[in-house]
Protein backbone atom coordinates (compact mmCIF):
# COMPACT_ATOMS: atom_id res chain seq x y z
CA UNK A 1 0.00 0.00 0.00
CA UNK A 2 1.17 3.51 -0.61
CA UNK A 3 1.10 6.26 2.18
CA UNK A 4 1.32 9.86 0.85
CA UNK A 5 0.91 12.80 3.27
CA UNK A 6 1.12 16.58 1.49
CA UNK A 7 2.15 19.74 3.80
CA UNK A 8 0.19 17.89 6.93
CA UNK A 9 -0.26 20.00 9.63
CA UNK A 10 -2.16 18.26 12.65
CA UNK A 11 -3.02 20.87 15.83
CA UNK A 12 -4.76 20.65 18.94
CA UNK A 13 -6.22 22.70 21.93
CA UNK A 14 -5.27 22.49 25.16
CA UNK A 15 -6.63 23.69 28.33
CA UNK A 16 -4.72 25.49 31.01
CA UNK A 17 -5.44 27.24 34.12
CA UNK A 18 -5.38 31.10 33.22
CA UNK A 19 -2.09 32.40 35.07
CA UNK A 20 -3.30 35.97 35.59
CA UNK A 21 -6.41 37.51 37.39
CA UNK A 22 -8.02 37.22 40.82
CA UNK A 23 -8.78 33.52 42.33
CA UNK A 24 -12.47 33.59 40.95
CA UNK A 25 -11.27 34.81 37.66
CA UNK A 26 -9.03 32.09 37.45
CA UNK A 27 -11.43 29.75 38.59
CA UNK A 28 -14.36 30.90 35.59
CA UNK A 29 -11.70 31.73 33.27
CA UNK A 30 -10.36 29.32 30.34
CA UNK A 31 -7.78 29.68 28.91
CA UNK A 32 -6.67 27.63 25.87
CA UNK A 33 -3.71 27.23 23.39
CA UNK A 34 -2.76 24.97 20.64
CA UNK A 35 -0.18 22.78 20.03
CA UNK A 36 0.96 22.07 16.88
CA UNK A 37 2.08 18.41 16.50
CA UNK A 38 2.80 18.41 13.06
CA UNK A 39 3.81 21.56 10.85
CA UNK A 40 3.72 20.69 6.99
CA UNK A 41 4.60 17.45 6.67
CA UNK A 42 5.49 15.91 3.30
CA UNK A 43 6.10 11.91 3.28
CA UNK A 44 5.61 9.35 0.54
CA UNK A 45 6.42 5.56 1.38
CA UNK A 46 5.83 3.31 -1.73
CA UNK A 47 4.29 -0.12 -1.74
CA UNK A 48 6.54 -2.58 -0.09
CA UNK A 49 9.25 -0.15 1.59
CA UNK A 50 9.96 -0.17 4.80
CA UNK A 51 10.85 3.17 7.10
CA UNK A 52 11.90 4.04 10.08
CA UNK A 53 10.48 6.47 11.60
CA UNK A 54 12.65 8.46 14.02
CA UNK A 55 12.13 11.39 16.60
CA UNK A 56 12.37 12.82 19.83
CA UNK A 57 9.44 12.33 22.53
CA UNK A 58 6.99 14.36 21.54
CA UNK A 59 8.49 14.84 17.70
CA UNK A 60 5.20 13.91 16.31
CA UNK A 61 6.21 10.70 15.22
CA UNK A 62 2.89 8.88 16.65
CA UNK A 63 0.76 11.33 15.59
CA UNK A 64 1.23 10.52 11.47
CA UNK A 65 1.06 6.82 12.67
CA UNK A 66 -2.45 7.72 14.04
CA UNK A 67 -3.10 10.29 10.84
CA UNK A 68 -2.26 6.96 8.54
CA UNK A 69 -4.10 4.85 10.34
CA UNK A 70 -7.46 6.97 9.90
CA UNK A 71 -7.65 7.54 13.66
CA UNK A 72 -6.79 10.66 13.70
CA UNK A 73 -7.81 14.03 10.94
CA UNK A 74 -5.18 16.37 9.87
CA UNK A 75 -5.95 20.27 10.35
CA UNK A 76 -4.86 20.67 7.23
CA UNK A 77 -2.80 19.08 4.12
CA UNK A 78 -4.07 15.33 2.91
CA UNK A 79 -3.19 12.13 3.94
CA UNK A 80 -3.66 9.33 1.52
CA UNK A 81 -3.51 5.54 1.98
CA UNK A 82 -3.52 3.46 -2.03
CA UNK A 83 -5.16 7.03 -3.25
CA UNK A 84 -7.93 6.94 -0.42
CA UNK A 85 -8.49 8.83 2.60
CA UNK A 86 -7.62 6.66 6.09
CA UNK A 87 -10.20 8.54 7.88
CA UNK A 88 -13.55 8.38 5.58
CA UNK A 89 -12.34 4.74 4.90
CA UNK A 90 -11.38 3.60 8.30
CA UNK A 91 -13.48 0.43 8.53
CA UNK A 92 -12.12 -0.21 4.66
CA UNK A 93 -8.54 0.39 5.76
CA UNK A 94 -8.85 -1.70 8.83
CA UNK A 95 -9.36 -4.64 7.19
CA UNK A 96 -5.41 -4.26 5.23
CA UNK A 97 -3.76 -2.47 8.19
CA UNK A 98 -1.83 -4.03 10.82
CA UNK A 99 -1.08 -1.37 13.90
CA UNK A 100 0.99 -2.27 17.21
CA UNK A 101 1.53 0.48 19.83
CA UNK A 102 3.54 -1.42 22.23
CA UNK A 103 2.80 1.47 25.08
CA UNK A 104 -1.33 0.31 24.70
CA UNK A 105 -2.67 -2.88 24.84
CA UNK A 106 -5.09 -4.30 21.97
CA UNK A 107 -5.03 -7.33 23.18
CA UNK A 108 -8.42 -7.89 25.68
CA UNK A 109 -6.65 -7.68 29.37
CA UNK A 110 -9.06 -9.84 31.28
CA UNK A 111 -9.39 -12.90 28.59
CA UNK A 112 -6.45 -15.62 27.82
CA UNK A 113 -4.22 -14.53 24.77
CA UNK A 114 -5.72 -17.00 22.62
CA UNK A 115 -9.49 -15.92 23.05
CA UNK A 116 -8.17 -12.45 21.71
CA UNK A 117 -6.86 -14.13 18.77
CA UNK A 118 -9.99 -16.11 17.81
CA UNK A 119 -11.80 -12.73 18.19
CA UNK A 120 -9.23 -11.58 15.70
CA UNK A 121 -10.03 -13.96 13.32
CA UNK A 122 -13.65 -13.62 13.40
CA UNK A 123 -13.49 -10.01 13.36
CA UNK A 124 -11.09 -9.74 10.49
CA UNK A 125 -13.10 -12.59 8.94
CA UNK A 126 -9.85 -15.32 8.48
CA UNK A 127 -10.82 -18.74 7.37
CA UNK A 128 -10.17 -21.24 9.69
CA UNK A 129 -7.41 -23.31 8.23
CA UNK A 130 -5.30 -20.38 7.17
CA UNK A 131 -5.70 -18.58 10.62
CA UNK A 132 -4.41 -21.51 11.78
CA UNK A 133 -1.54 -21.96 9.54
CA UNK A 134 -0.48 -18.42 10.04
CA UNK A 135 -1.25 -18.20 14.31
CA UNK A 136 1.31 -21.74 14.45
CA UNK A 137 3.72 -19.66 12.87
CA UNK A 138 3.55 -16.58 14.52
CA UNK A 139 3.22 -18.57 17.65
CA UNK A 140 6.10 -20.78 17.39
CA UNK A 141 8.40 -17.78 15.97
CA UNK A 142 7.72 -15.36 18.81
CA UNK A 143 7.89 -18.25 21.15
CA UNK A 144 4.68 -17.90 23.07
CA UNK A 145 3.04 -21.10 22.76
CA UNK A 146 2.92 -21.56 26.40
CA UNK A 147 1.16 -18.51 27.43
CA UNK A 148 -1.88 -18.57 24.76
CA UNK A 149 -3.83 -19.46 27.58
CA UNK A 150 -2.64 -17.13 30.00
CA UNK A 151 -4.88 -13.68 30.66
CA UNK A 152 -2.92 -10.41 28.95
CA UNK A 153 -2.73 -8.69 32.05
CA UNK A 154 -0.63 -11.45 33.64
CA UNK A 155 2.05 -11.91 31.18
CA UNK A 156 5.40 -10.06 31.30
CA UNK A 157 6.21 -7.06 29.07
CA UNK A 158 8.16 -9.05 26.47
CA UNK A 159 5.78 -11.80 25.91
CA UNK A 160 2.42 -9.41 25.77
CA UNK A 161 4.30 -6.94 22.94
CA UNK A 162 4.85 -10.74 21.13
CA UNK A 163 1.22 -11.47 21.93
CA UNK A 164 0.21 -8.49 20.71
CA UNK A 165 2.69 -8.92 17.49
CA UNK A 166 0.70 -11.81 16.72
CA UNK A 167 -2.68 -10.15 16.95
CA UNK A 168 -1.18 -7.94 14.55
CA UNK A 169 -0.12 -10.25 12.23
CA UNK A 170 -2.64 -12.59 11.89
CA UNK A 171 -4.86 -11.15 9.11
CA UNK A 172 -1.54 -10.47 6.96
CA UNK A 173 -1.85 -6.59 7.13
CA UNK A 174 -0.85 -5.24 4.00
CA UNK A 175 0.28 -2.09 5.68
CA UNK A 176 2.04 -2.24 9.14
CA UNK A 177 2.37 0.79 11.40
CA UNK A 178 4.57 -0.24 14.25
CA UNK A 179 4.91 2.20 17.25
CA UNK A 180 7.93 1.44 19.34
CA UNK A 181 7.53 -2.05 19.20
CA UNK A 182 10.64 -3.02 21.45
CA UNK A 183 10.42 -0.47 24.19
CA UNK A 184 11.45 -2.10 27.40
CA UNK A 185 12.26 -5.27 25.56
CA UNK A 186 15.41 -7.54 26.80
CA UNK A 187 18.03 -8.56 24.12
CA UNK A 188 15.74 -11.82 23.69
CA UNK A 189 12.15 -10.33 23.21
CA UNK A 190 13.60 -7.55 20.90
CA UNK A 191 15.82 -10.17 18.33
CA UNK A 192 12.96 -12.55 18.22
CA UNK A 193 10.65 -9.40 16.67
CA UNK A 194 13.27 -8.15 14.69
CA UNK A 195 13.69 -11.32 12.82
CA UNK A 196 10.08 -11.80 12.62
CA UNK A 197 9.81 -8.40 11.19
CA UNK A 198 12.67 -9.26 8.39
CA UNK A 199 10.97 -12.61 7.36
CA UNK A 200 8.23 -10.88 7.05
CA UNK A 201 9.47 -8.24 4.48
CA UNK A 202 10.87 -11.09 2.56
CA UNK A 203 7.66 -13.30 2.15
CA UNK A 204 4.65 -10.81 1.93
CA UNK A 205 6.43 -7.47 1.73
CA UNK A 206 4.12 -4.85 3.48
CA UNK A 207 5.08 -1.28 3.64
CA UNK A 208 6.06 -0.49 6.90
CA UNK A 209 6.63 2.20 8.76
CA UNK A 210 7.83 2.17 12.36
CA UNK A 211 8.75 4.82 15.15
CA UNK A 212 11.94 3.73 17.02
CA UNK A 213 14.16 5.16 19.23
CA UNK A 214 16.47 2.00 18.72
CA UNK A 215 18.24 2.63 15.70
CA UNK A 216 19.43 -0.89 15.92
CA UNK A 217 15.99 -2.29 15.00
CA UNK A 218 15.63 0.26 12.40
CA UNK A 219 18.97 -0.90 10.76
CA UNK A 220 17.82 -4.37 11.50
CA UNK A 221 14.54 -3.93 9.35
CA UNK A 222 14.42 -0.69 7.43
CA UNK A 223 16.43 0.97 4.55
CA UNK A 224 15.02 4.07 4.67
CA UNK A 225 15.26 6.71 7.46
CA UNK A 226 12.72 9.67 7.76
CA UNK A 227 13.75 11.94 11.12
CA UNK A 228 11.30 13.89 12.55
CA UNK A 229 11.93 17.01 14.89
CA UNK A 230 9.09 19.56 16.71
CA UNK A 231 6.97 18.67 13.87
CA UNK A 232 8.92 19.12 10.70
CA UNK A 233 10.60 17.00 8.59
CA UNK A 234 14.81 16.74 8.81
CA UNK A 235 16.02 14.27 6.85
CA UNK A 236 14.48 11.85 4.57
CA UNK A 237 16.51 9.11 2.59
CA UNK A 238 18.35 6.11 3.12
CA UNK A 239 20.31 4.81 6.14
CA UNK A 240 23.85 4.95 4.24
CA UNK A 241 23.10 8.40 2.97
CA UNK A 242 22.61 9.35 6.61
CA UNK A 243 25.43 7.72 7.52
CA UNK A 244 27.71 10.00 5.22
CA UNK A 245 26.03 13.03 6.70
CA UNK A 246 28.52 12.67 9.65
CA UNK A 247 30.67 14.59 6.87
CA UNK A 248 32.79 11.47 6.22
CA UNK A 249 34.61 11.74 9.61
CA UNK A 250 36.36 9.13 11.60
CA UNK A 251 37.74 8.55 14.64
CA UNK A 252 41.07 6.64 15.33
CA UNK A 253 41.68 5.15 18.82
CA UNK A 254 45.06 4.44 20.21
CA UNK A 255 45.14 2.13 23.30
CA UNK A 256 48.67 2.16 24.47
CA UNK A 257 50.50 1.56 27.82
CA UNK A 258 49.96 3.93 30.62
CA UNK A 259 51.29 7.04 30.25
CA UNK A 260 53.32 6.14 26.67
CA UNK A 261 53.75 9.16 24.38
CA UNK A 262 52.98 8.71 21.29
CA UNK A 263 55.27 10.13 18.40
CA UNK A 264 54.01 13.21 16.43
CA UNK A 265 51.30 11.67 13.80
CA UNK A 266 51.35 13.79 11.13
CA UNK A 267 47.83 14.35 9.88
CA UNK A 268 45.30 13.63 11.91
CA UNK A 269 44.29 16.05 14.79
CA UNK A 270 44.21 14.77 18.30
CA UNK A 271 40.88 14.92 19.42
CA UNK A 272 41.26 16.15 22.58
CA UNK A 273 40.24 12.70 24.28
CA UNK A 274 42.92 11.64 26.11
CA UNK A 275 43.41 9.38 29.14
CA UNK A 276 47.13 7.24 30.17
CA UNK A 277 45.91 4.57 28.33
CA UNK A 278 43.98 5.96 25.34
CA UNK A 279 44.57 8.43 22.51
CA UNK A 280 42.25 9.60 19.77
CA UNK A 281 42.58 11.33 16.82
CA UNK A 282 39.66 12.87 14.28
CA UNK A 283 40.22 12.61 10.71
CA UNK A 284 38.42 12.92 7.51
CA UNK A 285 37.51 9.84 5.85
CA UNK A 286 40.60 8.51 3.09
CA UNK A 287 42.97 11.17 5.03
CA UNK A 288 45.05 8.52 6.91
CA UNK A 289 48.47 9.11 5.81
CA UNK A 290 49.68 6.26 4.23
CA UNK A 291 52.16 3.88 6.48
CA UNK A 292 50.68 4.97 10.06
CA UNK A 293 48.89 2.55 10.88
CA UNK A 294 51.55 0.05 10.25
CA UNK A 295 54.08 2.05 12.60
CA UNK A 296 51.31 2.26 15.38
CA UNK A 297 51.20 -1.45 14.92
CA UNK A 298 55.16 -1.92 15.31
CA UNK A 299 55.01 0.01 18.47
CA UNK A 300 55.14 -2.22 21.28
CA UNK A 301 53.52 0.37 23.91
CA UNK A 302 50.81 -0.18 21.29
CA UNK A 303 48.22 -2.38 22.22
CA UNK A 304 45.01 -1.93 19.80
CA UNK A 305 44.35 0.79 17.18
CA UNK A 306 40.66 1.16 16.30
CA UNK A 307 39.25 3.44 13.29
CA UNK A 308 35.67 4.07 14.26
CA UNK A 309 32.73 5.88 11.34
CA UNK A 310 30.35 8.30 13.71
CA UNK A 311 27.42 6.30 15.04
CA UNK A 312 23.79 6.78 13.55
CA UNK A 313 23.06 8.04 17.07
CA UNK A 314 25.37 10.80 16.55
CA UNK A 315 24.71 11.71 13.06
CA UNK A 316 21.01 12.22 13.98
CA UNK A 317 22.34 14.13 17.56
CA UNK A 318 23.66 16.28 15.27
CA UNK A 319 20.53 17.15 12.94
CA UNK A 320 18.73 17.67 16.08
CA UNK A 321 20.78 20.05 16.76
CA UNK A 322 21.30 22.00 13.58
CA UNK A 323 17.37 22.07 13.90
CA UNK A 324 17.65 23.83 17.10
CA UNK B 1 -22.48 -5.62 -1.06
CA UNK B 2 -24.04 -8.77 0.43
CA UNK B 3 -20.51 -10.11 1.18
CA UNK B 4 -19.71 -6.93 2.87
CA UNK B 5 -22.84 -6.99 4.91
CA UNK B 6 -22.28 -10.48 6.18
CA UNK B 7 -18.88 -9.61 7.05
CA UNK B 8 -19.97 -6.93 9.16
CA UNK B 9 -22.37 -8.97 10.78
CA UNK B 10 -20.02 -11.76 11.82
CA UNK B 11 -17.48 -9.15 13.09
CA UNK B 12 -20.33 -7.84 15.33
CA UNK B 13 -21.90 -10.79 16.61
CA UNK B 14 -17.83 -11.68 17.20
CA UNK B 15 -17.88 -8.39 19.20
CA UNK B 16 -20.87 -9.47 21.06
CA UNK B 17 -19.56 -13.07 22.04
CA UNK B 18 -16.65 -11.55 23.47
CA UNK B 19 -18.64 -9.47 25.67
CA UNK B 20 -20.82 -12.25 26.38
CA UNK B 21 -17.38 -14.27 27.66
CA UNK B 22 -16.41 -11.43 29.77
CA UNK B 23 -19.81 -11.44 31.44
CA UNK B 24 -19.31 -14.86 32.72
CA UNK B 25 -15.45 -13.97 33.15
CA UNK B 26 -16.78 -11.01 35.86
CA UNK B 27 -19.54 -13.72 37.07
CA UNK B 28 -18.62 -12.79 40.47
CA UNK B 29 -19.57 -9.36 39.92
CA UNK B 30 -22.90 -10.17 38.43
CA UNK B 31 -23.57 -12.72 41.04
CA UNK B 32 -23.11 -9.98 43.90
CA UNK B 33 -25.24 -7.54 41.76
CA UNK B 34 -28.00 -9.88 42.17
CA UNK B 35 -27.78 -10.63 45.72
CA UNK B 36 -28.15 -6.79 46.35
CA UNK B 37 -30.44 -6.95 43.68
CA UNK B 38 -32.78 -9.45 45.88
CA UNK B 39 -32.29 -7.17 48.74
CA UNK B 40 -33.38 -4.54 47.02
CA UNK B 41 -36.32 -6.05 46.20
CA UNK B 42 -37.32 -7.15 49.62
CA UNK B 43 -37.25 -3.70 50.43
CA UNK B 44 -39.58 -2.39 47.66
CA UNK B 45 -42.17 -5.54 48.25
CA UNK B 46 -41.87 -4.23 52.12
CA UNK B 47 -42.70 -0.42 50.99
CA UNK B 48 -45.19 -1.48 48.33
CA UNK B 49 -46.99 -3.68 51.19
CA UNK B 50 -46.92 -0.76 53.48
CA UNK B 51 -48.02 1.48 50.58
CA UNK B 52 -51.16 -0.59 50.27
CA UNK B 53 -51.93 -1.73 53.47
CA UNK B 54 -55.17 -2.15 54.37
CA UNK B 55 -56.23 -3.45 51.20
CA UNK B 56 -58.10 -6.23 50.48
CA UNK B 57 -55.82 -6.84 47.32
CA UNK B 58 -57.61 -5.85 44.86
CA UNK B 59 -57.08 -2.09 45.79
CA UNK B 60 -55.44 -0.15 42.82
CA UNK B 61 -53.14 2.83 42.47
CA UNK B 62 -52.96 4.02 39.28
CA UNK B 63 -54.95 0.91 37.65
CA UNK B 64 -52.37 -1.26 39.41
CA UNK B 65 -52.83 -3.60 42.01
CA UNK B 66 -49.98 -4.37 44.81
CA UNK B 67 -49.19 -7.79 43.09
CA UNK B 68 -48.96 -5.14 39.60
CA UNK B 69 -46.78 -2.96 41.20
CA UNK B 70 -44.54 -5.37 43.43
CA UNK B 71 -43.39 -7.25 40.23
CA UNK B 72 -42.93 -4.15 38.18
CA UNK B 73 -40.71 -2.73 41.27
CA UNK B 74 -38.65 -6.49 41.28
CA UNK B 75 -38.06 -6.66 37.48
CA UNK B 76 -37.36 -3.09 37.44
CA UNK B 77 -34.54 -3.79 39.97
CA UNK B 78 -33.23 -6.76 38.15
CA UNK B 79 -33.55 -4.63 34.17
CA UNK B 80 -31.45 -1.85 35.88
CA UNK B 81 -28.48 -4.63 36.39
CA UNK B 82 -28.88 -6.04 32.68
CA UNK B 83 -29.27 -3.09 30.86
CA UNK B 84 -26.72 -0.38 29.57
CA UNK B 85 -26.30 1.57 32.18
CA UNK B 86 -23.33 3.98 33.89
CA UNK B 87 -21.05 1.38 33.42
CA UNK B 88 -20.86 1.86 29.62
CA UNK B 89 -20.76 5.47 29.93
CA UNK B 90 -17.81 5.06 32.36
CA UNK B 91 -16.28 2.91 30.36
CA UNK B 92 -16.49 5.11 27.00
CA UNK B 93 -15.29 7.92 28.68
CA UNK B 94 -12.28 6.04 30.33
CA UNK B 95 -11.21 4.48 26.82
CA UNK B 96 -11.19 7.85 25.53
CA UNK B 97 -9.17 9.97 28.19
CA UNK B 98 -6.69 7.00 28.18
CA UNK B 99 -6.52 6.46 24.84
CA UNK B 100 -7.27 2.94 24.65
CA UNK B 101 -10.08 3.66 21.96
CA UNK B 102 -7.26 3.29 19.46
CA UNK B 103 -7.68 -0.29 19.87
CA UNK B 104 -11.22 0.44 18.78
CA UNK B 105 -11.12 2.46 16.10
CA UNK B 106 -8.58 0.30 14.35
CA UNK B 107 -10.74 -3.29 14.09
CA UNK B 108 -12.68 -3.01 10.92
CA UNK B 109 -16.24 -2.70 12.53
CA UNK B 110 -17.82 0.72 13.02
CA UNK B 111 -17.11 2.64 16.48
CA UNK B 112 -21.16 2.93 17.04
CA UNK B 113 -22.31 -0.58 16.14
CA UNK B 114 -19.34 -2.04 17.93
CA UNK B 115 -20.34 -0.56 20.96
CA UNK B 116 -23.85 -1.51 20.27
CA UNK B 117 -22.97 -4.91 19.59
CA UNK B 118 -20.83 -4.95 22.97
CA UNK B 119 -23.74 -3.67 24.92
CA UNK B 120 -25.91 -6.31 23.56
CA UNK B 121 -23.57 -9.20 24.46
CA UNK B 122 -23.01 -7.77 27.91
CA UNK B 123 -27.08 -7.93 28.37
CA UNK B 124 -27.36 -11.19 27.47
CA UNK B 125 -24.28 -12.37 29.51
CA UNK B 126 -25.80 -10.63 32.86
CA UNK B 127 -29.26 -11.89 31.90
CA UNK B 128 -28.00 -15.41 31.79
CA UNK B 129 -26.62 -15.00 34.91
CA UNK B 130 -28.61 -12.81 37.19
CA UNK B 131 -31.36 -11.99 34.74
CA UNK B 132 -32.87 -15.53 33.84
CA UNK B 133 -32.44 -17.25 37.48
CA UNK B 134 -34.51 -14.02 38.52
CA UNK B 135 -37.15 -14.57 36.47
CA UNK B 136 -37.60 -18.54 37.32
CA UNK B 137 -37.93 -17.05 40.51
CA UNK B 138 -40.04 -14.60 39.86
CA UNK B 139 -42.50 -16.98 37.84
CA UNK B 140 -42.23 -19.86 40.42
CA UNK B 141 -43.92 -17.42 43.27
CA UNK B 142 -46.33 -15.91 40.51
CA UNK B 143 -47.59 -19.42 39.37
CA UNK B 144 -50.17 -19.74 37.73
CA UNK B 145 -50.01 -16.34 35.77
CA UNK B 146 -51.09 -16.25 31.76
CA UNK B 147 -48.56 -14.98 29.15
CA UNK B 148 -50.40 -15.33 25.62
CA UNK B 149 -48.05 -14.88 23.05
CA UNK B 150 -49.25 -11.32 21.74
CA UNK B 151 -48.21 -10.04 25.50
CA UNK B 152 -44.67 -11.96 24.74
CA UNK B 153 -44.04 -10.16 21.67
CA UNK B 154 -45.24 -6.59 22.91
CA UNK B 155 -43.17 -7.32 25.80
CA UNK B 156 -40.43 -8.47 23.66
CA UNK B 157 -40.36 -4.85 21.19
CA UNK B 158 -40.80 -2.83 24.25
CA UNK B 159 -37.93 -4.47 25.68
CA UNK B 160 -35.83 -4.03 22.15
CA UNK B 161 -36.78 -0.20 22.55
CA UNK B 162 -35.69 -0.32 26.12
CA UNK B 163 -32.37 -1.37 25.16
CA UNK B 164 -31.65 0.95 22.60
CA UNK B 165 -33.03 3.82 24.17
CA UNK B 166 -30.84 2.91 27.29
CA UNK B 167 -28.06 2.10 25.11
CA UNK B 168 -27.66 5.69 23.05
CA UNK B 169 -28.57 7.69 26.28
CA UNK B 170 -25.47 5.70 28.28
CA UNK B 171 -23.31 6.01 25.28
CA UNK B 172 -24.09 9.67 24.50
CA UNK B 173 -22.85 10.75 27.85
CA UNK B 174 -19.98 8.63 27.48
CA UNK B 175 -19.34 10.62 24.42
CA UNK B 176 -19.20 13.87 25.83
CA UNK B 177 -16.29 12.78 27.30
CA UNK B 178 -14.79 14.27 23.92
CA UNK B 179 -16.40 18.03 24.62
CA UNK B 180 -16.72 17.87 28.17
CA UNK B 181 -13.86 17.04 30.89
CA UNK B 182 -15.84 14.94 33.39
CA UNK B 183 -19.14 13.00 31.92
CA UNK B 184 -19.86 11.95 35.85
CA UNK B 185 -22.01 14.88 36.40
CA UNK B 186 -24.09 13.97 32.92
CA UNK B 187 -24.50 10.81 34.38
CA UNK B 188 -26.11 12.27 37.59
CA UNK B 189 -28.56 13.84 35.41
CA UNK B 190 -29.27 11.03 33.78
CA UNK B 191 -29.80 8.75 36.90
CA UNK B 192 -32.25 11.39 37.83
CA UNK B 193 -34.43 12.10 34.97
CA UNK B 194 -34.29 8.07 34.67
CA UNK B 195 -35.52 7.86 38.28
CA UNK B 196 -38.07 10.64 38.02
CA UNK B 197 -39.34 10.43 34.52
CA UNK B 198 -38.34 7.14 33.73
CA UNK B 199 -40.29 5.01 36.20
CA UNK B 200 -37.04 2.85 37.32
CA UNK B 201 -38.26 3.81 40.41
CA UNK B 202 -42.21 3.05 40.71
CA UNK B 203 -44.65 2.80 37.44
CA UNK B 204 -45.43 6.22 35.92
CA UNK B 205 -49.14 5.78 36.36
CA UNK B 206 -48.69 6.44 39.81
CA UNK B 207 -47.73 10.13 39.01
CA UNK B 208 -50.52 12.59 39.01
CA UNK B 209 -52.18 12.33 35.38
CA UNK B 210 -50.59 16.13 34.22
CA UNK B 211 -46.55 14.93 35.02
CA UNK B 212 -47.72 11.22 33.79
CA UNK B 213 -49.25 12.37 30.48
CA UNK B 214 -46.32 14.47 29.73
CA UNK B 215 -43.89 11.94 31.01
CA UNK B 216 -44.48 9.54 28.27
CA UNK B 217 -43.74 12.35 25.65
CA UNK B 218 -40.14 12.17 27.17
CA UNK B 219 -37.76 9.69 25.86
CA UNK B 220 -36.66 8.51 29.30
CA UNK B 221 -40.44 6.33 30.05
CA UNK B 222 -38.55 3.83 27.20
CA UNK B 223 -35.65 2.69 29.05
CA UNK B 224 -38.23 1.03 32.08
CA UNK B 225 -41.52 2.24 31.80
CA UNK B 226 -43.22 1.11 28.80
CA UNK B 227 -40.95 -2.36 29.16
CA UNK B 228 -42.48 -2.88 32.51
CA UNK B 229 -45.55 -1.63 32.02
CA UNK B 230 -46.39 -4.26 29.12
CA UNK B 231 -44.76 -6.81 31.50
CA UNK B 232 -47.22 -5.73 34.64
CA UNK B 233 -50.21 -4.64 32.12
CA UNK B 234 -50.26 -1.29 32.96
CA UNK B 235 -53.31 -0.20 30.90
CA UNK B 236 -52.09 3.43 30.36
CA UNK B 237 -49.01 1.80 28.52
CA UNK B 238 -51.08 1.69 25.15
CA UNK B 239 -50.20 1.15 21.08
CA UNK B 240 -49.70 5.26 21.72
CA UNK B 241 -46.86 4.77 24.29
CA UNK B 242 -44.92 2.18 22.38
CA UNK B 243 -44.60 3.98 19.24
CA UNK B 244 -43.50 7.04 20.81
CA UNK B 245 -40.56 4.69 22.35
CA UNK B 246 -40.17 3.69 18.51
CA UNK B 247 -39.73 7.02 17.38
CA UNK B 248 -37.24 7.70 20.21
CA UNK B 249 -35.28 4.96 19.60
CA UNK B 250 -34.69 6.18 16.03
CA UNK B 251 -34.07 9.61 16.69
CA UNK B 252 -31.62 8.83 19.83
CA UNK B 253 -29.92 6.11 17.81
CA UNK B 254 -29.54 9.15 14.68
CA UNK B 255 -28.33 11.37 17.12
CA UNK B 256 -25.34 8.93 18.51
CA UNK B 257 -24.61 7.99 14.82
CA UNK B 258 -24.14 12.57 14.30
CA UNK B 259 -21.95 12.33 17.11
CA UNK B 260 -20.29 9.70 16.83
CA UNK B 261 -19.14 11.72 13.16
CA UNK B 262 -18.28 14.97 15.37
CA UNK B 263 -16.52 13.54 18.06
CA UNK B 264 -14.00 11.24 16.86
CA UNK B 265 -13.28 14.62 14.02
CA UNK B 266 -12.16 15.88 18.02
CA UNK B 267 -9.86 13.06 19.16
CA UNK B 268 -6.60 13.75 20.25
CA UNK B 269 -4.39 11.12 21.30
CA UNK B 270 -1.05 12.24 22.82
CA UNK B 271 1.70 10.63 24.50
CA UNK B 272 2.29 7.67 22.24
Amino acid sequence: MRVHLESVHRSYRVRRAPETGGRLARLLRRVSGEVEALRGVDLRVDEGEAVGYIGLNGAGKSTTMKLVAGILTPTSGRVTVDGRDPHKERRRLSAELGYLAAQRASLWWDLPVKDSYELLRRVYDIEPALFRRRHDRLVDRLGIGRHLGTPVRELSLGNRTRAELVGTLLHAPRLLLLDEPTIGLDIFAREAICDVLRDLRQDTAPTLLMASHDLRDVEAICDRIVTIDGGRLVYDGKIDELRALGGGRRTLVIHHAPGHRLPPLPGPARSGERTSTVTTYVFAQGELPGGLLTELFADPQVDDVQIEAPSLETVIKGLYLEGA
Amino acid sequence: MTGTLRRGWRAQRAVAGMQLKLAFHYRTRAFAQGIGALLLIGLQVALWSAVYAGGDGQVRAGGLTLHQTTVYAAAGTVWVLCLPGLALARQLESKIRDGRIVSELLLPTGFLTQWFSAALGRTAGVTVLVGVPAAIAGAAVLYPFTLDPAHVGRLALTAAIAFVVLFDFSYLIGLSAFFVRRVEGLNEVREALLLLLGGSMMPVSLYPAALRDAAVWTPFVHGFYTPLGTLVRDPFVDDRVVVLGACWAVLLSAAAALCTRAALRRLVIAGG
